[in-house]
């Protein structure tokens, strides 16, 4: 994927796991529940109203979805969230303050959220 | 297949090569826990529970799918599966509304079993859980679905399991929701149109899926639980009722077969499972009722309707003699008061006057199987047969475990499956083959088997063995030819289908005009010899009994737990002239015409032993309690003590006893008395003290009755033992009144789902699902008019 290193990574998070979470047929309960929690977890704190606990449990809930799935969707959503976070943790962070996305801006479209 | 070995948790262990691993290791003793899984139906590997670690494979496999080969290797406990167990159990918690302690499934739950187990107490999900408002499906089944976890058993048990397929899913990913089969109404995806066996609700991991008699009722701990077989159809399922102390006496709150112990495992049907609350019902007669000098009944105490009765039987005994005196029995009282009743008849009274309300005619049954052995077919070999000839009859709704049966066989073991019948029956849909006998019926049958000609014919005759299960459209000589056409045959076993609870009972313990217990005529030289007095001609049937009756010859009519009024559609004049003493447990339209009525105890107020129409004997345990009514037994025994009848005589009590009762045979209220009768056994006491012990009676059955001789250890431990009918043959030249020259005498109740003869229509439950399935009904035909 070829991103613009404008783009907040974590509304890129949200974008990725709304599209699975959409996707998700419902069988198995990793994907099904871990998708929809990731999802309404990421909105939350793309909107500013995060913790730091929350850093911590996005990515334990994406490395216990990882690998236990009935098929590869769920470690489709999976992976490329525990990278954002293991790679992108300071913007991560950089949510925390009770702010809106720091990365807003004019300019920089918006990715739309399903 | 043949046997691999393999290694579980370094423990060695062999099973037939394509086990699955989870059936593997719970016969092992090695706990894998599951949601999805559930034996016989098809695999899911969805809830992820069942995750293990294999030697050489990357990633956790699930043991529900995994099937077994030689030389693997398997870890089911390290700490990283039990992460992944803890990790599912917290995702589904996210959306689980932990109301633990108002939910139905509190206390028997799977979900909070594995929570405790795992430890997934504290939840970091801080975001809104999905709600949807709980709905009610029909008068049994209510859906309250965020407590859901989606592990689809409750969808594959209406499917596979029933073949009804009620249920099915919506939407996808967090949104999935269960929804049952009716859509496009005004309430679309709310109502269900199935058989309401409540399988859905049996097999419900969590309480997603709650009875409508039992939800918010109580807690399963407050229960006690109570094995004993359902009171309804003669499939005898073993029924475990949950029962709670009430202001008189104990009531029923609950029965499911959660133990899956019994022929039916966890199977029940509608009746069985809502069916119970007939015991409860507000017109449950409590006193006994005595006709006054007005012609009124009222109530009168025990003692007083006990003098008034058999003053009365004792005055017309001594002045007009046994035979102005007749006695009806019933087919859904204990094989012991069946046999006490006809020994009571025949000794006390001293006539053979008695009869029952024949549904199916088991006594031209036994006769043409008189002499061989080995040709019936219990529920456990028509549960693994390889072919079944199923005639007549619609299990579905008249022997839903049958059915149950069936179709599980066919569909686990490929079992062959052929019907012929007049109508359409839904297990056709199993067969491999059906014989539409609409055009000539059933006695073109065996023209028509055995022509080899049609494709049907030419596949039951390349069966090697055969159950041939037939209905009540053959009676008498109908009977006599097919066991004819089946005993030509090597390997061919018979199932014969009655109606009700213990239909083969009645038959079995001789309430036959003519015919003893164990189908020994009457006149047959030397039969039941120490019977006193045995009247050696035979009596008047039922029918005969009422046209006494209309004469003005019948003296008086002991009726027990039946119902010739309404059976036989009679005209109620006839019987004024009649003295009518009725023990029941409702006021029947024969009940009010009596002159002294007896309240009587259900099956599931009582102990003892019934038979299945299959031949199957299995042990009845007291469960409820109900202030006022007596077992049948304890009616007949006092009834004959007012007779001035020594009871010893009658039922082997005291020092007579042959056989120790160690106790296991009755049921939680009588737990003090069993312990007492072990300790009384220890020390060569005599345990049978009481007249009123039906145990001493099944002594005197197995050493009287022929084909009655029974495991005791297996029937005791709550298992079906089985029984043949023993007959003298045609050879001996006795015709029973009922096989040959009187086939009307047999009147079969027709029983559908929902309906269960005089209990099930003071059963409030099935009263509302019969509603139910009306309304339904109503709706799907405007719907299929506007349509048109």
């Amino acid at each position: 994927m070829v991103i613009d290193d404008q783009t907040c990574m974590v509304e890129f998070a949200l974008r990725t796991m709304s599209f699975y979470a959409h996707e998700s047929c419902g069988w198995c309960i990793p994907c099904r529940e871990g998708t929809d929690w990731l999802k309404k977890t990421l909105t939350r704190f793309h909107a500013g109203f995060g913790t730091r606990s929350d850093i911590d449990n996005i990515q334990y809930l994406a490395e216990n979805m990882l690998g236990r799935t009935f098929c590869p969707l769920g470690d489709a959503a999976a992976m490329p969230t525990i990278a954002f976070v293991k790679k992108f943790r300071k913007e991560f962070e950089d949510h925390l303050n009770g702010m809106p996305c720091p990365f807003a801006r004019e300019g920089v479209p918006q990715l739309t959220v399903v | 297949m043949p046997d691999v070995t393999f290694t579980v948790d370094g423990k060695k262990l062999t099973a037939p090569a394509g086990t699955l691993l989870i059936d593997a290791c719970r016969k092992a003793g090695i706990e894998i826990p599951a949601f999805c899984y559930y034996p016989g139906l098809s695999l899911q590997a969805a809830c992820r529970m069942c995750v293990v670690r294999q030697e050489k494979v990357p990633k956790l496999q699930t043991a529900c799918t995994t099937t077994v080969a030689e030389g693997q290797v398997f870890i089911t406990e390290s700490p990283e599966i039990a992460q992944a167990r803890k990790a599912t159990i917290e995702l589904l918690l996210g959306n689980h509304p932990l109301d633990c302690p108002v939910c139905d499934a509190g206390g028997e739950c799977e979900l909070q079993d594995m929570t405790f187990k795992y430890g997934a107490g504290e939840s970091q999900f801080v975001e809104v859980k999905h709600h949807r408002d709980e709905q009610q499906w029909s008068p049994a089944v209510f859906y309250d679905r965020p407590r859901c976890i989606l592990c689809y058993r409750c969808i594959r048990m209406c499917g596979e399991g029933m073949d009804v397929w009620a249920l099915g899913i919506h939407n996808r990913a967090a949104d999935s929701v269960i929804v049952p089969n009716v859509l496009g109404t005004e309430r679309g995806g709310q109502q269900l149109d199935c058989e309401q066996c409540g399988m859905c609700i049996d097999v419900c991991p969590v309480g997603a899926l709650t009875s409508g008699s039992y939800r918010y009722k109580t807690r399963p701990w407050e229960m006690n639980h109570v094995s004993t077989v359902c009171t309804h159809c003669s499939d005898g399922c073993k029924v475990t009722l949950g029962v709670r102390q009430a202001n008189d006496g104990s009531e029923i709150v609950r029965a499911d077969n959660r133990d899956k112990s019994g022929i039916n495992g966890d199977f029940l049907c509608a009746k069985g499972r809502f069916g119970f609350d007939f015991v409860e019902s507000p017109d449950r007669l409590t006193q006994p009722l005595v006709r006054n000098a007005r012609g009124r009944l009222e109530p009168a105490t025990w003692e007083h309707a006990i003098r008034v009765a058999t003053g009365k039987l004792k005055e017309i005994r001594d002045t007009r003699g046994g035979n102005a005196i007749g006695v009806v029995g019933s087919n859904r009282t204990t094989n012991e008061e069946n046999y006490l009743l006809q020994k009571f008849a025949r000794t006390v009274i001293g006539t053979n006057n008695i009869d029952h309300e024949r549904t199916t005619d088991y006594a031209s049954f036994a006769r043409a199987l008189a002499g061989h052995t080995g040709k019936t077919a219990s529920l456990r070999d028509i549960a693994q047969a390889c072919a079944v000839l199923l005639v007549g009859g619609s299990p579905t709704d008249e022997h839903p475990l049958l059915a149950w049966l069936l179709r599980t066989n066919v569909r686990l073991n490929r079992a062959r499956l052929y019907i012929a019948n007049s109508k359409t029956i839904k297990l056709a849909r199993q067969a491999k083959a059906t014989l539409d006998l609409r055009r000539g019926g059933y006695d073109k049958l065996i023209t028509s088997l055995d022509s080899g000609r049609t494709e049907f014919s030419k596949a039951i005759f390349a069966e090697e063995s055969l159950i041939v299960i037939f209905g009540e459209e053959f009676r008498g000589p109908a009977v006599e030819n097919l066991i004819a056409w089946g005993l030509k045959r090597d390997n061919v076993r018979f199932a014969y289908l009655g109606d009700h609870s213990n239909s083969r009972g009645a038959a079995d313990m001789g309430l036959f005009p003519d015919l003893l217990p164990g189908y020994i005529p009457v006149t047959a030289p030397g039969a039941f010899a120490e019977y006193p007095n045995l009247p050696a001609a035979p009596g008047n049937s039922l029918p005969q009994m009422l046209d006494a009756a209309a004469a003005g010859d019948l003296g008086a009519l002991l009726v027990v737990g039946a119902n010739p009024v309404s059976h036989a559609k009679l005209d109620p004049s006839i019987l004024q002239h009649t003295f009518l003493i009725v023990q029941d447990l409702f006021l029947t339209e024969t009940a009010a015409l009596a002159d002294v009525v007896l309240p009587a105890a259900s099956l599931y107020e009582k102990s003892g032993t019934v038979t299945n129409t299959f031949g199957d004997i299995q042990i009845v345990r007291k469960a409820a309690d109900r202030a006022g009514v007596k077992p049948d037994f304890e009616i007949l025994v006092r009834l004959a003590g007012g007779m001035g009848i020594d009871v010893s005589t009658l039922v082997p009590f005291g020092k007579r006893g042959t056989t120790g009762d160690l106790g296991q045979s009755r049921g939680a209220q009588s737990g003090e008395a069993d312990r007492h009768s072990v300790w009384l056994e220890a020390n060569g006491l005599e345990p049978k003290l009481s007249p009123f012990d039906p145990l001493a009676a099944l002594d005197e059955i197995e050493r009287l009755v022929p084909g009655y001789t029974l495991d005791r250890v297996n029937l005791f431990a709550g298992n079906d033992v089985h029984t043949e009918p023993a007959s003298p043959g045609p050879e001996s030249g006795f015709v029973p009144v009922s096989a040959l020259t009187a086939p009307e005498l047999v009147v079969p109740a027709h029983d559908t789902l929902f309906t269960s003869g005089a209990l099930g229509r003071y059963s409030r439950a099935l009263g509302q699902l019969e509603q139910h399935q009306a309304n339904e009904l109503a709706k799907s035909e405007l719907a299929k008019s506007a349509a048109d």
